[in-house]
């Protein structure tokens, strides 16, 4: 069996060098790439959201290189995402490609996920399944940790790409590490590699938080680099989404960061009382959070046709009215317009900028 | 006296001024991109040596949707976005200015303004409906020159009701209307009417306009559309003299602080510049890469997204 699962920001790194180890043949699918994103268009229901179209192209690039199983997260999902697995599936066999599917029935359950790699590996002991499998969450929580230093440097740099760089050896000797012991190490090398980009110390970057739903905030590909973007703008990135959080939110391998989603739904309280799906109620309280904390302003990105973030969007930009806080949102699919994005968000860090001047000179 | 430069490159036009320190416009040239921004620029920068000889340019901005290129080939200080220039010319011209419309060839902004400074704007993403483009496709499609467009509309004694949420929609209604009857300038208000109803659906939803307003791009030379809108807005409205050149004149505004300038000289026109493309084939992403060349050497390259091809140059 050669099995492939879809991209999702960096998930592949933390699973794919030590699933192969533990006896999982991995064909992870090609970059994606201008051509994945045509092939999902084509062959996906239009009114799909973007993640829809991008996994579609990612399965059939994996196919097309070799692999014939397909792990994909489903069951009772967040959003429509619930069921797609079950629709890809459907396409890809009208396509004529033969391959073994597999659905996670609940994601949300550690048991299922522990049955699942046992499934797909060599592993037959239930022990070993949760040392695996909680070795691939602390990998992905060190990935996230290196991207956030990314996002602290990347503003400060003094010299063009030195972050950029060292974010891209932080992931390689994340990669390499396929023991607790060796991941241990990693972290520290990762700090180091950091500590080497020369930044401007005393420069005080805007900060704008970024949320929305969390496969267009996670993924470059999707989200046109945004956040490499800002950085470029010599703005720090914080993010309000992370992989790491939401698997933390399920399977608790994190013993001293809180549970995110119950904490967005205590501070969400009075914009939006209970969850509408996908990361809508994070969304809502972490801008009332962002705002408190003095961030300067709030990007929500979300994918067209999103059900959950349209819901928040409409919340948040009321949010922006009471508090008289910046948000701006914006809508990602195939057809998005790099130009009119760029001039959108160019226009937003201006008027943070503004604000933040005028702020200074009142006080 | 200190000159700066402001230079728009719009979708269907292209914009330069000539500005002295405190703002005041020395020099204008507002004239059709036609497809080739770089030429439009090349006329511009003749003109502007022929009419002003050759004046010391402290410092040069662009704007526009194509600000980048304007950079390449005549070397800025300041490359901004349209609403930020947009926002400081409005606000240098009337300083307690809350709201600006300004509607372009491809696009349409709503800017609020609050004690000079930018709260919150909103631009208009994927649909053109509402700007200046679908305006001169319908009077090119009924006959008119689109310079006739408004004062036509104007005549109007009961403007046709077109359905304005999405212009191939509002086409054929509009061809709907001609059939049922209505005379020309029914219909052109009608389509006045619509524009502004759909900007304001679109852009205005749930935002505070409050006055003064100011009126600003192409569109706003059309007194259809302004009379629609002090319809529509009932607010004091100000379509200010130099109207088209308002982003231009941020651009210029915002190159003031220049210390020492890249401009690279009025000279410019006279350069053999020439553009080219091609598909990178490096990998499946196969970026359209776009090059200036300057008789046989390569000045500038973008438009790979991994960088590889404009690193080569410098």
């Amino acid at each position: 069996m050669r099995l492939t699962v879809p991209h999702m920001g960096m998930l592949h790194i933390a699973y794919t060098r030590v699933l192969r180890k533990n006896g999982v043949d991995m064909v992870p699918p090609p970059k994606a790439t201008i051509k994945t994103l045509n092939l999902g268009v084509k062959h996906s229901p239009e009114y799909a959201c973007l993640p829809f179209k991008i996994n579609i192209g990612n399965m059939i690039e994996a196919l097309d290189a070799g692999a014939d199983a397909i792990l994909m997260p489903g069951g009772y999902g967040p959003c429509r995402f619930g069921y797609y697995g079950i629709i890809q599936e459907q396409i890809l066999r009208e396509l004529g490609y033969t391959f073994k599917m597999s659905t996670t029935d609940n994601p949300d359950r550690l048991s299922d996920m522990i049955d699942t790699i046992r499934d797909i590996s060599s592993i037959k002991n239930r022990f070993d399944g949760y040392r695996v499998f909680f070795l691939i969450l602390m990998r992905m929580a060190a990935l996230d940790r290196a991207e956030a230093l990314y996002h602290y440097y990347k503003p400060r740099e003094i010299n063009t790409g030195e972050s950029d760089a060292a974010l891209k050896q932080a992931v390689l000797t994340i990669d390499l590490a396929d023991s607790y012991a060796k991941l241990l190490s990693a972290a520290g090398n990762v700090k180091k590699l950091f500590r080497e980009v020369r930044i401007d110390r005393g420069f005080r970057p805007l900060r704008v938080g970024v949320l929305g739903e969390i496969f267009v905030t996670i993924d470059p590909f999707a989200n046109l680099s945004i956040e490499k973007k800002l950085g470029e703008m010599r703005v720090e990135v914080v993010r309000g989404v992370w992989l790491s959080d939401w698997l933390n939110d399920r399977f608790r391998f994190k013993p001293f960061r809180r549970n995110q989603t119950r904490l967005s739904t205590k501070i969400a309280k009075g914009y939006l009382d209970y969850p509408s799906g996908g990361e809508s109620i994070e969304t809502v309280g972490k801008t009332l959070m962002f705002h408190k904390k003095g961030i300067d302003g709030v990007l929500h990105i979300m994918p067209f046709t999103c059900m959950p973030e349209l819901v928040a969007s409409a919340v948040i930009h009321r949010i922006s009215k009471d508090r008289d806080y910046p948000v701006l949102s914006m809508i990602f699919d195939e057809h998005v317009s790099e130009a009119n994005m760029f001039t959108r968000l160019e226009a937003f860090v201006d008027l943070l900028e503004r604000r933040k001047c005028e702020g200074i000179s009142r006080n | 006296m200190k000159a700066y430069l402001g230079i728009d490159v719009g979708s269907v036009t292209t914009k330069v001024v000539l500005i002295d320190y405190e703002g005041n416009v020395l020099w204008n040239s507002y004239r059709k991109t036609m497809g080739q921004p770089i030429k439009a620029l090349q006329s511009a920068f003749s003109a502007l040596r022929k009419d002003m000889g050759d004046i010391d340019i402290k410092g040069v901005g662009t704007t526009g949707s194509g600000r980048k290129l304007a950079d390449h080939i005549v070397g800025a200080d300041k490359v901004k976005n349209e609403i930020t220039a947009h926002a400081l010319s409005a606000v240098h011209l009337i300083p307690n200015v809350r709201t600006i419309i300004e509607i372009g060839g491809q696009d349409s902004k709503l800017i609020l303004i609050r004690n000079g400074v930018v709260v919150d704007f909103s631009m208009n993403t994927v649909c053109a409906a509402g700007t200046g483009s679908f305006l001169e496709h319908q009077a090119t499609r009924l006959g008119i020159r689109i310079e006739e467009f408004g004062t036509r509309a104007l005549a109007s004694g009961s403007p046709a009701r077109i359905a304005g949420r999405c212009t191939v929609f509002a086409e054929s209604d509009m061809i709907h209307k001609q059939q049922m009857g209505h005379n020309l300038e029914d219909i052109l208000a009608g389509l006045c009417d619509a524009l502004v109803r759909n900007y304001l659906n679109n852009l205005a939803r749930g935002k505070d306009i409050s006055g003064p307003v100011i009126f600003q791009g192409g569109v706003a030379a059309n007194p259809g559309i302004r009379a629609a809108f002090e319809r529509e807005l009932k607010k004091e409205f100000i379509v200010p003299g130099y109207y088209p050149i308002m982003g231009a004149i941020g651009a210029a505004l915002l190159a003031r602080d220049t210390k020492e300038t890249r401009f690279k000289g009025l000279a410019v026109s006279e350069q053999q510049l020439h553009t080219s493309s091609f598909y990178c084939s490096d990998c499946p992403n196969a970026c359209g890469v776009i090059e200036i060349n300057d008789s046989e050497t390569v000045i500038a390259r973008w438009g790979d997204s991994c960088g590889k091809w404009g690193k080569d140059l410098s």
